[in-house]
């Protein structure tokens, strides 16, 4: 299963199983095959039923774990810089993605067996670069909903839904190297007034 | 190939893609037959303006008249080992193209493919293309297409990868060094491509249902809305930040890319930063957007 079976059930991962009964039984009644005529409009209704089906039974025999988590071994909450388990440090996987390779990350990723939120993040990201936007799309939502109150995931998924993911990384990157040019240039422009009116600002130059 | 990446028309009549577009004109003509003329594309002569571009090679016009043109004598790039390549692979992709509707169509349009397919246009002596590992990713591309529940990203991702393979082909045959970014620049157009068609069929696909994978990633819209019509409207608009993000992928990766660009940079600026945008709004029919809306050739400009 590729969706969020909470996604299409359209309920919240702390629905109560008399709430998740009752979404069920609404799309049942909304896509159920016999609702439609036309031979094409039922095998849509059929395929669509198989999702909500396999969602459902996703739900109730995985319902007491709180943590979303339905296709990765398991999920911690917390955001750390360094995954302790798998002994690799996020920094240099993020250098990865800098330089643009992103197969070597994804596959340092895929060896990572403890998958917080930083990890749903850079995923999406090598994803989203190679093309993938769908699935970069989930991780990113995957990685705010194990840490919603980190802007950088908040700010990655915005991006890429209003479809300027890549030229606001950029932008950042340009900004940047402006700000680091702006300063040097005006230390070198104070130095050169202070000489001129006899004084020193930097006196090694 | 579909013709999305050109040049909006006043750009068009004012550069040089237009001598560009004539030159691959004539060698398809020269090379391949007078009707082969007819199979030129406007995606490839963005391609052979890129690996020009490219390989700096100093190239010279000349004023030539052609057969639609034979009074007012039009500004035509003298050919070169590139655009040898390129009308190659226009005809490899025509040939293609026609082997698919052979597949695709029925009754009287799969007896024209079949006649189409049986007139010498001289191209079967001449390619060379046959045992190229192109014919592999078509294979696979038709493969994935007839399963009939591939999502849109896999499909338009391997259209990407022959569009990647084609100018690594291309930059081989003509020894052209190709920048890094090169070939992920050709994937993304190549995605571009499959996701404006599959974009623009949304319409005559729901009507006919053939398999869309646009379509295929919403059913519930199209289960929920009784008019085809609306739901197709629904499904442009659920999708589109996908040709958003595709173009702001593009636009950035030309960032890098420009610094190697040696000649025709006008004109790739302005189909990347002008075109694509017009484009994209034309074809999700986003009327909103006034200042980037673009008027295209609505045919082929000869």
């Amino acid at each position: 299963m590729n969706q969020d079976p909470y996604k299409i059930l359209n309920i919240n991962h702390n629905a109560t199983k008399k709430e998740i009964k009752e979404a069920y039984n609404k799309l049942v009644k909304q896509y159920h095959p016999d609702y439609y005529k036309e031979k094409h409009m039922k095998e849509l209704a059929e395929q669509k039923m198989k999702e909500i089906n396999e969602a459902y039974d996703y739900v109730v025999n995985n319902g007491n774990t709180k943590q979303y988590d339905y296709d990765s071994e398991y999920t911690q909450s917390s955001s750390n810089s360094q995954n302790q388990s798998s002994g690799y440090d996020y920094g240099y996987i993020r250098n990865l993605i800098q330089s643009g390779r992103f197969n070597e990350a994804r596959n340092i990723l895929n060896e990572i067996k403890v998958r917080d939120a930083e990890w749903f993040y850079l995923m999406g990201v090598v994803e989203i670069s190679m093309g993938n936007y769908n699935q970069g799309r989930v991780y990113f939502e995957k990685a705010i909903r194990l840490d919603p109150q980190n802007q950088e995931y908040q700010a990655a998924y915005r991006q890429t839904v209003n479809g300027y993911f890549f030229s606001r990384r950029a932008g950042h990157a340009r900004t940047d190297t402006d700000t680091c040019c702006q300063v040097c240039a005006t230390l070198w422009c104070l130095d050169c007034c202070c000489e001129c009116s006899g004084g020193d600002f930097i006196t090694c130059c | 190939m579909f013709g999305y990446i050109r040049p909006i028309k006043n750009e068009f009549e004012n550069y040089l893609f237009k001598a560009q577009y004539c030159c691959l004109c004539k060698v398809l003509g020269r090379q391949y037959g007078f009707f082969s003329r007819n199979i030129l594309s406007f995606d490839i002569t963005f391609l052979a303006l890129m690996l020009h571009a490219l390989s700096k090679h100093v190239f010279v016009y000349r004023y030539e008249s052609c057969i639609m043109h034979p009074i007012n004598k039009r500004r035509v790039k003298k050919p070169n080992q590139i655009d040898f390549s390129c009308a190659e692979i226009t005809v490899f992709l025509a040939k293609k193209k026609i082997e698919d509707n052979i597949k695709d169509e029925k009754n009287l349009k799969r007896l024209f493919y079949r006649f189409l397919n049986h007139i010498p246009f001289s191209w079967n002596d001449q390619l060379t293309l046959e045992n190229n590992p192109l014919n592999r990713l078509f294979s696979d591309f038709d493969a994935m297409e007839a399963l009939k529940h591939i999502g849109s990203d896999q499909l338009s991702n391997q259209f990407g990868k022959i569009l990647e393979h084609i100018i690594l082909y291309t930059s081989e045959r003509t020894q052209t060094l190709l920048p890094e970014q090169t070939t992920h620049f050709a994937f993304l157009i190549g995605k571009l491509i499959y996701l404006l068609d599959a974009f623009e069929d949304i319409e005559r696909d729901l009507k006919s249902w053939k398999y869309n994978p646009l379509i295929f990633e919403n059913k519930e819209i199209i289960l929920s809305y009784p008019k085809k019509h609306d739901a197709a409207l629904f499904i442009r608009k659920e999708e589109r930040w996908r040709l958003f993000l595709l173009l702001d992928h593009i636009q950035y990766l030309y960032s890098f890319l420009r610094e190697f660009l040696g000649v025709y940079m006008t004109e790739i600026d302005g189909i990347i930063s002008k075109s694509l945008p017009a484009m994209i709004n034309k074809v999700i029919k986003d009327d909103t957007n006034q200042a980037e809306k673009g008027d295209f050739h609505e045919s082929r400009p000869l």
